[in-house]
């Protein structure tokens, strides 16, 4: 949930310095950058520090919050219609919080200069999050992007526009796609700018997702382990038949070719077996453990023992 | 709604790596000199980035932007990224899954 208490949020008072909000917000974004922490839940935590972080260092926006408990423009904007596939909205925006950082190795952010001269400003970057099935599968996915607009009163205003997005089947995890002529239309009659698309592979349940790869556990009975067995296996692709073998260890891995991703070329699955026992709870169940104890003369302890 | 074909992007010149980044050309070719990217092609007219070079561009050009991280940090910080997302997937082999 996002905190709207932007001094909660960077986890300083009411009384701190301009530049100790600047050390909290520093020492967050840096914690919570989703390229250093992957999951959705880093990449909201970002975007919180970062609305948090707009409001307070901004000392007209910071006093409207604090006599009004709340900022001008409570509403955060996901847009990344400027700065490229950027996580925070502010990016490249005057008033960048690193500015004096990039001056001081000698370069910028996207110039807002550029950008009005038309190098960049018609191209829109947007990160999408799919499942691995639709990844496997392929899917058409519809994104809302924020268009700007100038109303009847001349204000400018951010209007919803709707772009149907084909995922290919058999896209790698990181993917970029390319929508020609889907971008901003910076100026009326002008031509719009492209759409660039990251895909981004959401973590699955089942699945670790390793490159091309994929990775299983498979929970198995001891006596399926003992004797062998076959299977149906779901998988993102399709059901796919396993054979066990016997005497199968713990952790032993089986390695299914071609069922990983469908990239060229396509990734393996890896299932990697775990036994699991039963609770022995009814005094059938002991007997029977009991009746095994002194069927096999079994010590899975001799390296250690001697 | 609107519905328009797409192109994937496997390959791509400096130039559109500029725009997909978002960024002045000096900046990946400053990537480029730190070791960040690793183009095919001999001059920087022919550079072809790849895949994981697209990536890393993406990833690298963020990192300056929201951290303020210079070329050589991102150089430093990536290389540990990676070298930790290896041994956390081998941590995951290794367990069993339970991490």
């Amino acid at each position: 949930m996002s905190e709207r208490d932007p001094y909660k949020t960077l986890g300083v008072s009411r009384t701190s310095s301009d530049s100790e909000i600047k050390r909290a917000y520093r020492k967050l974004a840096r914690e919570f950058h989703p390229d250093v922490n992957p999951g959705a839940e880093a990449e909201q935590r970002f975007k919180d520090i970062n609305d948090a972080y707009d409001v307070l260092k901004d000392p007209e926006k910071k006093a409207e919050f604090d006599s009004a408990g709340r900022p001008r423009n409570a509403s955060s904007q996901s847009g990344d219609w400027v700065g490229g596939f950027a996580f925070s909205d502010h990016a490249g925006r005057q008033g960048d919080p690193f500015a004096d950082i990039f001056e001081a190795f000698g370069r910028r952010g996207p110039d807002p200069a550029a950008q009005r001269q038309g190098m960049f400003t018609a191209d829109q970057h947007v990160r999408l999050g799919i499942s691995l099935e639709e990844a496997v599968r392929g899917a058409t996915r519809e994104i809302v992007l924020q268009q700007p607009s100038i109303d009847a009163n001349g204000n400018v205003v951010l209007q919803d526009r709707r772009v149907a997005v084909a995922v290919p089947k058999g896209v790698a995890p990181g993917q970029f796609l390319r929508l020609p002529g889907q971008g901003l239309l910076a100026q009326e009659g002008g031509r719009p700018g492209d759409l660039f698309i990251e895909l981004v592979l959401e973590p699955h349940p089942v699945f670790r997702i390793h490159g091309s790869d994929l990775l299983m556990d498979l929970p198995v009975t001891p006596w399926e382990a003992a004797l062998g067995t076959k299977l149906v296996l779901p998988t993102p692709g399709g059901s796919v038949n396993l054979k066990v073998p016997a005497n199968a260890k713990s952790g032993q891995k089986l390695r299914l070719k071609r069922r990983g991703l469908p990239t060229s070329p396509p990734g393996h699955l890896y299932v990697v077996l775990q036994i699991v026992n039963p609770e022995a709870t009814s005094p059938e169940a002991k007997d029977f453990f009991e009746k095994m104890a002194g069927a096999f003369d079994f010590d899975p302890r001799t390296h250690i023992n001697r | 709604m609107t519905n328009g074909e797409h192109e994937i992007l496997n390959t791509l010149s400096v130039t559109d790596l500029c725009r997909v980044c978002c960024v002045d050309r000096t900046i990946i070719v400053s990537l480029v000199e730190f070791g960040v990217l690793t183009p095919a092609g001999r001059s920087e007219a022919d550079w072809q980035f790849d895949q994981t070079g697209i990536q890393r561009a993406v990833r690298a050009c963020r990192l300056e932007r929201d951290l303020g991280i210079n070329t050589a940090g991102i150089a430093l910080v990536l290389d540990l990224l990676e070298e930790r997302s290896r041994l956390l997937s081998q941590i995951q082999m290794l367990s069993g899954g339970d991490s």
